[in-house]
């Protein structure tokens, strides 16, 4: 690349020379395809032997289960209000989008129907990993990436205590156990907004709300399945939040674009997976 | 600093607690756990020349009320006809002499299959094969009255 460009400034292109680049470039161009697939093979590779390290790990985890315990309170507890929050305005704006596309073929009776469905297929899932992204994953990042900065990580290798049984796995398996709690909470309060706005604000009847909702949405299908994509979501999240953060440059610089990188990989994770999941499983 | 910890702890269970919560209120209120159990139900096979729209899991009313499920739906390549299992709950027993009929809500709504109580002493019992009343298919219908329409303006044309 750098003799291509060398040759382009100092020398007068003659057609013998046009031809000699561009087999340069095209060479360069191959080598820089493969170096990117090396690389992603590699990334890919450090990531799941990372992944393996922290499964091997689980067993002592059990053991200490009280750290565990004490992570769930920050990266879940600490999530609950964001998810509370947000859980009552998706339920109104789902309430009020159906209500209004309902209406015109004069199905409004199924607003509390449909809007369960959306929630415990997709929305719920979905939203509970992004807002867990946003609220939980980046402070699990920022907490180790800081640890790893101040060098307390080497500290603990130093002690002869594994960084990633003290550190990694607890938030680890503290992610994976919050985010599907918090899709649960997330779907019950989402319902109860679409409550709101449907029979308290707009008044459909309750009765109708209730058994349509009943009668459409089933357990084993639609919630249990949602479940499923929260606890696979989870996993994505949480592994790439832990592992930004174990990965970061130790300065406070590589801290911050550790947690954005958290950010980035973690919703297309969450957004892709998503995808993949549905496809699969309805 | 234990105060501190013991107050995590708490919150965290608290964060189950209300899941846990969350999920019953799902279960119980706003999504369907199954109604019934596979093995409390019978069963009973019915034949249609032609079943419509009709879906597997759809429900099997009589008056209106649900009576049953549609366990699954094939098709017979001996007698080409369609055949519908229903899954009929114990609670309700209907006379062997009672007819199938597959119904439509209204004419854009699902399908069901009604049950008709017939007036016979014996029941219907686990395992029985009986033949039903086909879908009205709204196209036969059209189909048929413009038939009719046509061969009596001919008559009337002679």
């Amino acid at each position: 690349m750098g003799t291509a460009k060398r040759q382009e400034t100092s020398v007068e292109p003659t057609a013998a020379m046009s031809v000699n680049r561009r087999r340069v470039g095209l060479v360069a161009s191959i080598r820089r395809l493969g170096w990117l697939l090396n690389s992603n093979i590699y990334y890919a590779g450090q990531v799941f032997w990372f992944f393996m390290g922290i499964m091997k790990r689980t067993p002592q985890i059990i053991g200490r289960f009280g750290l565990v315990w004490r992570q769930i309170y920050f990266v879940g507890t600490l999530s609950m209000i964001i998810i509370v929050v947000s859980a009552v305005f998706i339920g109104l704006v789902l309430g009020l989008q159906f209500y209004t596309i309902l209406e015109r073929y004069g199905q409004a009776q199924v607003v509390g129907a449909a809007a369960a469905i959306t929630l415990y297929r997709e929305l719920g899932p979905v939203l509970a990993a992004l807002l867990f992204i946003g609220c939980a994953c980046t402070a699990m990042t920022a907490a180790i990436g800081q640890k790893r900065a101040t060098s307390q990580i080497q500290a603990m290798a130093v002690m002869a205590v594994d960084p990633i049984e003290r550190e990694i796995a607890p938030r680890f398996w503290a992610g994976v156990i919050s985010l599907p709690l918090l899709t649960a909470i997330l779907m019950a309060i989402a319902i109860f907004g679409t409550y709101l706005i449907a029979v308290v604000h707009i008044g459909l009847d309750e009765g109708f709300f209730w058994s349509n909702m009943l009668r459409f949405a089933s357990f084993n299908n639609d919630v249990l399945s949602g479940m499923f994509k929260s606890v696979v979501f989870g996993v994505a999240t949480s592994l790439t939040a832990v592992f930004q953060g174990y990965h970061a440059t130790p300065t406070a610089e590589g801290v911050a674009h550790a947690t954005t990188k958290t950010v980035i990989i973690g919703s297309l994770l969450v957004l892709g997976l998503d995808f993949v999941l549905t496809a699969f499983l309805f | 600093m234990n105060k501190t910890r013991d107050r995590a702890d708490l919150l965290a269970g608290l964060l189950i607690i209300a899941a846990a919560c969350s999920m019953v209120f799902i279960a119980m209120r706003a999504a369907s756990l199954g109604e019934y159990d596979d093995s409390d139900t019978y069963s009973v096979k019915v034949t249609f020349t032609n079943i419509g729209q009709l879906k597997e899991q759809s429900p099997v009313k009589s008056s209106g009320i649900i009576v049953g499920r549609i366990d699954s739906l094939a098709f017979d390549s001996e007698e080409f006809e369609a055949v519908a299992h229903l899954e009929l709950y114990p609670r309700n027993r209907f006379p062997s002499d009672s007819s199938f009929s597959i119904v439509s809500t209204n004419l854009l709504g699902d399908q069901y299959i009604n049950v008709e109580a017939g007036g016979a002493d014996e029941l219907l019992e686990d395992g029985d094969a009986k033949v039903g009343n086909s879908a009205i298919i709204l196209e036969e219908l059209i189909s048929k009255f413009l038939f009719d329409k046509a061969g009596e303006e001919e008559e009337s044309l002679l």
